[in-house]
């Protein structure tokens, strides 16, 4: 229960705390197909970065790709 | 520094607080052999004792995998980083990968390219491969000089290409998955792989980065993570691998400029970075180390990021349960109030938020190698003493 609610306050502050600091203020992070136009960022899907599982030598999060 | 910025850094303060006390685990390391097919002059991790040590059983690994960590979590929560050495010099790589993935876990690899043919990344796929991330230190010459090796930069840059032309492909079929047929195609396909290229930073490189972003953007890049070169390893002989204050500061800037672009450069995972929190990452600075970040060294040894010094390891999987050490080990790295007594966080007025910097930069002694905040302040005193 204690884990649950520990769980729902640190998204709750996460999220809170990049707002604050404008991680997020910047244009979208882009994952642009090579044969777009590059420069046209509506087309395509922002990356949604774990800062948790971002450590140095490390590698991107595999957001929502594995089946 | 800004009121907003000084708030968030007191709720990341308190999310950190309470992810220590949750320590999830969400990524594990796998050191998985030292033989490495270049030589690098910053080798984090001083391949030297390559030759004698042998490279761990996949079995033993997996054997951990099975009976110390599935019963605990939901493995698809939990990402198996391959690490080196160089991964692609285990014949049975694919294989490792395809047991993580058939357990449910997600897996990466970085690599230096070189041995990446498109044989082996389609095999790499087909056995789950979901990240990598692929180095490449600069401009030819540059990459060439670092890496000590002559094929060094066309394997990087031929790994990159193969990657940002498979990754196309893939989002292109996704754009395209409003027809029946194409969403019946993709259900056999594969998916796009996350990935990035990560450059080390060094005194010859860092008057450079603008012509080495657009050589990447060339190939297809669009996530770029640099970072300075630790004073460990085989780069401690070498000073000119490391970054001068001032040349540090120019690196934050940099990046601060591309993002205001609109371009994904990102800095590392390391090092609090004052003024510069939230401008130059997509999160603000943690040292995830122990607290969600676990490793397996080649000897068994377990720690938790693979460059983190000897006298921090907190087990080995040949003798102890690595779930036990998990669960009541890594005191060292859940509490880091002793780093309050050593030296530059004695009087530091930002320990609240940076607690002693990454534990990487720890030496065994518990004295600090680098603090990031301390070279950009050293810049700032600079600046205000010529004023």
């Amino acid at each position: 229960m204690k884990k649950k609610a520990l769980l729902r306050i640190n998204v709750l502050l996460g999220a809170a705390s990049l707002a604050l600091a404008g991680c997020h203020s910047s244009k979208p992070v882009p994952q642009t197909p090579k044969d777009e136009n590059p420069s046209d960022t509506t087309k395509v899907q922002p990356v949604k970065p774990d800062p948790e599982v971002y450590v140095k030598y490390g590698i991107p999060p595999a957001f929502n790709l594995y089946e | 520094m800004r009121l907003r910025l000084k708030i968030a850094l007191w709720l990341e303060r308190w999310r950190r607080h309470n992810l220590k006390e949750l320590h999830p685990l969400r990524q594990l390391f796998w050191e998985s052999t030292l033989r490495c097919n270049v030589h690098c002059l910053h080798c984090g991790s001083d391949c030297i004792a390559s030759i004698e040590t042998p490279d761990m059983p996949a079995e033993d690994f997996l054997k951990v995998i099975d009976t110390e960590v599935t019963p605990h979590v939901d493995p698809h929560e939990v990402m198996i980083v391959i690490s080196g050495g160089e991964p692609l010099m285990r014949k049975d790589l694919a294989e490792v990968g395809r047991a993580l993935k058939q357990r449910g876990y997600p897996w990466g690899m970085v690599t230096n390219g070189l041995a990446l043919t498109e044989k082996k990344f389609h095999e790499l796929l087909d056995a789950g491969l979901r990240s990598i991330t692929v180095s490449c230190d600069g401009l030819e010459a540059d990459h060439v000089w670092l890496r000590q090796h002559p094929l060094a930069f066309e394997g990087a840059t031929r790994a990159i290409k193969l990657i940002a032309d498979y990754n196309s492909r893939q989002h292109s079929a996704v754009s395209r998955q409003h027809s029946a047929v194409s969403r019946q195609h993709l259900a056999v396909s594969r998916q796009p792989i996350a990935w990035d290229v990560v450059t080390c930073v060094n005194q010859r490189t860092i008057d450079h980065l603008p012509a080495i972003r657009e050589m990447l953007w060339e190939l297809g890049v669009r996530n770029w993570r640099v970072f300075g070169i630790d004073p460990m390893g085989r780069a401690a002989e070498n000073p000119e691998l490391i970054l001068m204050d001032a040349q540090f500061k120019q690196l934050m800037d940099y990046i601060v400029c591309e993002r205001e672009a609109g371009r994904h450069v990102s800095y590392s995972c390391e090092g609090y970075l004052g003024d510069y929190e939230g401008r130059v990452r997509d999160h603000l600075y943690q040292c995830a180390a122990g607290i969600s970040v676990a490793s397996i060294l080649i000897d068994g040894s377990i720690s938790a990021c693979t460059s983190i010094r000897g006298k921090y390891y907190q087990g080995n999987i040949y003798k102890d349960s690595f779930w036990s050490v998990w669960e009541n080990g890594f005191k060292p790295y859940r509490d880091r109030s002793w780093m309050r007594q050593t030296e530059p966080c004695k009087d530091c007025k930002a320990f609240s938020f940076c607690e002693g910097n990454g534990m990487h930069l720890r030496r065994e002694d518990g004295s600090l190698m680098l603090c990031h905040l301390k070279k950009l302040s050293a810049v700032s005193r600079q600046h205000s003493d010529i004023a």
